[in-house]
């Protein structure tokens, strides 16, 4: 078992400066929280001549001192001279639910090359590493530019990782994309065009796009995507038992419509 | 035995008194094996990199198996979300010495190197057992799920161990799942009406630019008509279904040169899937195989199993292509899919799979085999 000997104040400086709890009090606390130094000369100790922790309680120490931690200050302290050598990788990405990956170690080092606002994007986000590793297939100018880009949209997290990684496709597939990346900052249709750039042929065997079917007055529908399926979101109002009747039979109608269309498409 | 391209064999010092590991010793020089102890390799932990993973199947270890051998399929799992059929899975080793673009070992596997299981012994006492408690069920047990049955075999010689005894127990079923054409070496042990080989097959232009170091489109049939023609019964899985510009044109061709080689009755059954994968895996396989592989090119979408998969419409219409071409064909083509929803299982073939007329006894519930009540006494 690896043992350092670090002081409180030696640690609140070598972790990241980016982060905000950086008090001596939130160290003691976090020491505290996992069942060392919590009381008297032993918490003397660990403040005025620094604690000596075995690695996994180091890493559970920077884990609840530092529960949120953006990808930067987490690959610095994985990197440092003195803490590497004692901190198991695995052991403190898992207190941040990130697998120890390569693609994930690599991401956090491409990070260091990012803006803080992007960095805070990320940690606003919740986006964890792994979710992004697909970038790091592309060179580091290009990840640093899909990413910088990424910092200032107002997207939600779900369409920002669907953007990046389209966009990242993309690029890898030599498409000049461009003109998409310029025009900031990213919204919805940069994902409807990036989306078209990518799969332009998307829709072309989806029937429901193909077929136009002619429903009841009072019914309104949308044509959805729910993850593999395309189909109708119908809607409708009823206030009683009959009208309810009169409206499905209503809906029965467009069934033999929309299959004999079907048929003709698939013929 | 024709060659392999192993870098280096390791041999566990547990097995060094195994058949295989005297079949090994003869085949190959002393300076491609390595004796290593138990621990060789063990400390792994997580997903492979692309690195690892090349490296994985260039290299092999023999070595005991220390769990069950005989377990179900892990389609059945998803019970709620798929319709599975009755099938057993006897692992004999872990990873695959071919390199298809789409292997779902690719997110599957977390062991850095490939392993031939050397306790065969073991596992035989394991099946032996089950088959004395259950002779009557139609237990359908496959070799192939982690690692290609056939592939090694010429190395391991474990068909030869294995269809004495099936034959035995005629009214369980052994299929070898395979892509390579590596047979001739049990082929004399037939006719054993319940061995099936079976090959997972694609048209040729995929077998070409994603199915890398198997037997090409020709070799295939070629094994496949020896396996007829030995009184062993024959399969085939169209899976991946993969979408390509011009794949009808592909997948007709391909279901011709099926029905102009091999009758009905030479074939237990076929059965059909499309490209799937889990999410994690898409990296792996851009990482590998470059956007240009098929595999990564269509538009692919979660769905309810949590795989990705083709969108809906065109997985039951590439269905409904491939099946109708069969049945114009001739209607006795006894065909299955595999790890599908029962929505498509009811658009492809208008009915539940336990209504389909031979293949009822795949969807028959059986007796639960001993891994699976040790795991649901572990979970309570």
């Amino acid at each position: 078992m690896n043992y350092v000997l670090i002081k409180t104040s030696e640690l609140t400086e070598l972790l990241p400066l980016r982060c905000s709890y950086q008090t001596e009090l939130d160290l003691q606390l976090a020491i505290q929280s996992i069942g060392l130094g919590s009381k008297g000369s032993n918490q003397t100790q660990y403040l005025n001549y620094g604690p000596q922790l075995q690695s996994p309680h180091l890493e559970a120490v920077i884990a609840r001192f530092l529960p949120e931690i953006d990808y930067a200050s987490l690959f610095m302290i994985l990197n440092h001279e003195k803490l590497k050598t004692c901190i198991q990788s695995n052991v403190l990405l898992s207190h941040y639910q990130i697998p120890p990956t390569n693609h994930v170690m690599k991401t956090l080092e491409r990070s260091t090359a990012w803006s803080d606002s992007t960095l805070n994007w990320l940690l606003q986000k919740k986006i964890k590493p792994h979710e992004i590793s697909f970038l790091n297939l592309l060179s580091a100018a290009e990840c640093n530019q899909l990413m910088e880009s990424m910092g200032s949209s107002s997207l939600s997290k779900m369409d920002s990782l669907k953007l990046l990684e389209t966009a990242s496709e993309l690029l890898l597939m030599k498409i000049d994309i461009s003109a998409a990346l310029n025009t900031q900052p990213w919204n919805e249709k940069t994902v409807v065009e990036i989306h078209a750039l990518r799969y332009p042929k998307s829709f072309t065997f989806n029937p429901v796009k193909q077929i136009e079917l002619k429903w009841p007055k009072n019914i309104s529908t949308q044509t959805k995507r729910i993850q593999d399926k395309m189909g109708y979101q119908v809607q409708f109002f009823v206030s009683h038992p009959e009208e309810l009747t009169q409206t499905l039979s209503q809906l029965e109608k467009v069934v033999p419509d929309w299959a004999s269309k079907l048929e003709k498409l698939n013929s | 035995m024709r060659p392999f391209n192993f870098d280096t064999i390791y041999i566990d010092e547990a097995s060094r008194d195994s058949d295989v590991a005297h079949r090994i010793q003869a085949a190959f020089p002393s300076d491609k094996i390595q004796w290593v102890d138990s621990q060789f390799m063990n400390d792994h932990k997580g997903p492979l990199s692309k690195d690892q993973f090349e490296w994985s199947k260039r290299n092999v270890l023999v070595t005991p198996f220390k769990g069950h051998f005989f377990k179900r399929c892990p389609g059945a799992s998803q019970k709620t979300a798929l319709t599975c059929c009755n099938y057993y899975v006897l692992n004999l080793g872990s990873q695959c010495n071919l390199n298809c673009s789409y292997c779902y070992l690719q997110s599957y596997l977390n062991t850095a190197i490939m392993k031939i299981y050397s306790n065969i012994d073991m596992a035989k006492a394991e099946l032996l057992d089950m088959m004395k408690s259950f002779p009557k069920y139609p237990y359908r047990v496959g070799t192939g799920e982690i690692i290609d049955s056939l592939s090694m075999d010429e190395l391991t010689l474990y068909s030869r161990q294995l269809i004495p005894l099936f034959k035995e127990f005629p009214h369980w079923t052994l299929e070898f799942k395979t892509k390579s054409d590596r047979v001739d070496q049990f082929l004399d042990l037939g006719p054993v009406e319940n061995v099936h080989v079976s090959w997972s097959i694609n048209p040729p232009v995929i077998i070409d630019s994603e199915e890398h170091g198997t037997a090409r489109f020709e070799q295939r049939l070629t094994a496949a008509r020896k396996i007829v023609n030995a009184g062993f019964k024959l399969a085939f899985h169209i899976d991946p279904i993969i979408y390509h510009e011009g794949w009808k044109e592909n997948y007709a061709f391909l279901v011709d040169e099926i029905v102009r080689n091999f009758s009905p009755t030479d074939l237990k059954v076929i059965s059909l899937g499309t490209l799937r994968f889990q999410p994690e895996q898409r990296l792996m396989m851009r990482e590998r195989f470059g956007m240009n592989s098929l595999v990564n090119q269509a538009e692919m979408f979660t769905s309810d199993s949590g795989k990705m998969r083709y969108d809906w419409h065109l997985r039951t219409e590439m269905f409904q292509f491939v099946l109708n071409r069969f049945k114009n064909n001739n209607p006795a083509w006894n065909i299955f899919l595999c790890m599908e929803t029962p929505e498509t299982w009811a658009t492809t073939l208008n009915k539940s799979p336990m209504k389909v007329d031979g293949l009822e006894n795949l969807f028959r519930p059986l007796p639960k085999v001993k891994s699976e009540t040790s795991e649901s006494a572990t979970a309570r």
